[in-house]
């Protein structure tokens, strides 16, 4: 639905491919990467699919403006449920159990490919980012006022809308209509659940986006999908987690390499094969 | 039954509506409403609308707004006697402030549903007759219940009233120190609000964090139980609104607060985090699913580290000192039942 309003491009874009030979030198990167074998062989696809992609390496080059005081892992394992339960310190982990449960998902809810490929890119990226948060929350000891998830959330969402509309189209897109797909429902002790519901944070991510690009997402409280109660508060909520980020982790943003970092085209859309 | 319901629903989200109404005089008349000797800080200031008013104003915001009905006169006579204004003043005095911090009490936007608020234009926390008048509905209710259903631990009336009151006033303090010291927030604002409102009792040892923990959690308690937390297909528009309608089946959950049972749970937590023994019962009572309550503990550090990074440095530790000696609850506002 979110994506028939915002994303024409999508309909006739095709597989998206990750530019993992970007401009910047990733062994700058303080960002360390690792694609874990699963011993799952049904997972073993994926694990393949991620590894030709070189989604991780993109990841890492992605990050190295970023100087932390030591190093973050990101990696791709096998977990035994969609999320860990014990995080390892100073790492973020994405669970191939977890994209195939979005492959699933995506795969009851569209027979169309191309917006299938999308949905799963843009959930990839919002898993990755989201995780990746968590660890910069942890490496640099930052204060977290409110929920820690939500909190990565919204500090993913906000990264997703600072590389220009291309990539915040594929990542705000592909994590909205997955939240909005999602198949729970939330009733009585659920709420206790230290994360936030699928349909809460589809409006938290929605809500950065409309504020960080009026253009692109301007139309979602006509169309119906932003209640104008929320939308009046976007521009708020967009300049505290911005404001947020200027104070404790801009300062660990090497200038120069975010520069470069921002010229660099991202996500390269290809012809369908 | 119904219309309390109404109106408890109402009170949630009334609190936005009169922030941006304008302050009827330039902020000249200030005044110190007899604040206690050795509690007075320069940077929080009670504002007089009329001479001698101690900040308790006799009208709503609007320049043109009616003396209020002498039914609020009265209520607004219990406030002054009990000092609420002022206590606060004292209570909040360690706080070093870059920028003056005014507290009044108003009828605010004048309807039935206004609910206490910070203002960041003015810098303002205005606490509403209104919701006093609905807090004071609410904790007879709640303890009616509790004494029939027997539904939640133990509580009194008034440790209701003074726990619910107290809780609501520290969740918009919340907001006002967020803005005030420039905190960076990168969790949700409401839900970080909540957390203040949680920790800071959490620091003025068992009675009164219970009074306020109690209050807060019966609130939302309830409200969960009334049936307010989102669902699926709840229409949040009004549809006879002219504004655009939403039209998603999830709508109800694009509120920016967390659900009234996630603002249980939270609040639950980080006491049950910070204070195991003192809420032992309410994890007890299955207030809290086990579940959540193992990780609890973290949840109570990651505030406190957050806390100490961003607000403690503001604090004046020698002032702390006496603000914590002092007794804050009346022994009826801890009573436990």
């Amino acid at each position: 639905m979110l994506s028939r309003y915002t994303t024409h491009s999508l309909i006739t874009a095709a597989v998206l491919m990750w530019s993992a030979a970007s401009q910047a030198p990733a062994q700058q990167s303080q960002v360390q990467v690792a694609y874990d074998a699963p011993t799952n062989a049904q997972l073993q696809p994926i694990y393949q699919r991620l590894k030709q992609r070189a989604v991780l390496e993109e990841m890492q080059v992605f990050l190295t403006p970023l100087h932390l005081p030591r190093p973050l892992t990101i990696k791709t394992a096998q977990c035994g449920a969609t999320t860990l339960q014990q995080r390892p310190a100073d790492t973020a982990t994405v669970c191939y159990e977890m994209i195939a449960a979005i492959e699933r998902l995506v795969s009851q809810r569209t027979s169309d490919r191309n917006l299938a490929q999308s949905v799963i890119i843009g959930a990839f990226i919002q898993t990755a980012l989201h995780e990746t948060s968590r660890a910069i929350f942890e490496i640099l000891d930052v204060p977290i006022w409110g929920r820690e998830r939500d909190a990565a959330d919204r500090l993913a969402a906000l990264i997703m809308t600072q590389f220009g509309e291309d990539v915040s189209r594929t990542a705000i897109t592909g994590t909205a209509d997955l939240f909005m797909w999602s198949d729970k429902t939330w009733t009585g002790s659920d709420f206790s659940d230290t994360g936030s519901p699928d349909y809460q944070r589809f409006f938290n991510y929605v809500c950065i986006a409309y504020a960080a690009a009026p253009l692109q997402f301007g139309d979602m409280v006509d169309r119906g999908i932003l209640p104008k109660r929320r939308a009046e508060r976007c521009q708020g909520e967009y300049d505290q987690i911005r404001r947020a980020f200027d104070l404790r982790i801009m300062p660990y943003v090497d200038p120069d390499l975010l520069i470069k970092a921002r010229a660099t085209p991202w996500l390269n859309w290809a012809p369908p094969k | 039954m119904n219309r309390e319901d109404i109106r408890m629903k109402s009170i949630l989200h009334a609190a936005v509506l009169v922030a941006a109404m304008f302050l009827p005089a330039a902020l000249t008349n200030w005044a110190f409403a007899q604040v206690a000797p050795g509690f007075s800080n320069s940077k929080i200031v009670l504002y007089e609308k009329e001479k001698g008013d101690r900040g308790y104003w006799r009208t709503g915001l609007a320049s043109d707004s009616k003396q209020i009905s002498p039914e609020r006169m009265a209520l607004r006579e219990r406030m002054m006697k009990r000092r609420v204004l002022e206590q606060y003043a004292e209570f909040l005095s360690p706080l070093r402030l870059p920028y003056t911090l005014l507290m009044i009490a108003s009828d605010c936007s004048g309807s039935e549903w206004d609910s206490p608020y910070y203002d960041p234009d003015n810098h303002l926390i205005n606490m509403c007759y209104s919701f006093i008048a609905e807090a004071e509905k609410s904790a007879d209710l709640l303890v009616q219940l509790q004494n029939t259903q027997k539904l939640w631990t133990p509580v009194s009336r008034d440790q209701l009233f003074a726990g619910l009151f107290a809780s609501v006033l520290l969740h918009e303090t919340g907001h006002a120190i967020f803005d005030l010291l420039n905190v960076p927030v990168f969790g949700r604002e409401e839900d970080a609000a909540d957390f203040m409102a949680a920790f800071i009792p959490l620091q003025f040892g068992t009675e009164t964090a219970r009074t306020v923990i109690k209050g807060f959690a019966y609130y939302w308690a309830y409200s969960a139980a009334q049936g307010q937390d989102p669902k699926l297909g709840t229409p949040r528009v009004n549809p006879n609104s002219p504004e655009p309608q939403c039209r998603l089946s999830f709508c109800s959950f694009s509120d920016e607060h967390g659900s009234a049972s996630q603002r249980m749970y939270n609040v639950i937590c980080l006491a049950y985090g910070g204070d195991p023994v003192t809420f032992k019962d309410f994890v007890d009572a299955g207030w809290l699913p086990q579940q959540r309550a193992q990780d609890c503990t973290r949840e109570y550090q990651l505030l406190s580290a957050a806390f100490n990074k961003t607000v403690l440095p503001f604090i004046d530790q020698e002032q702390m000192k006496k603000v914590r000696a002092r007794t804050w609850f009346t022994a009826e506002e801890t009573k436990e039942k």
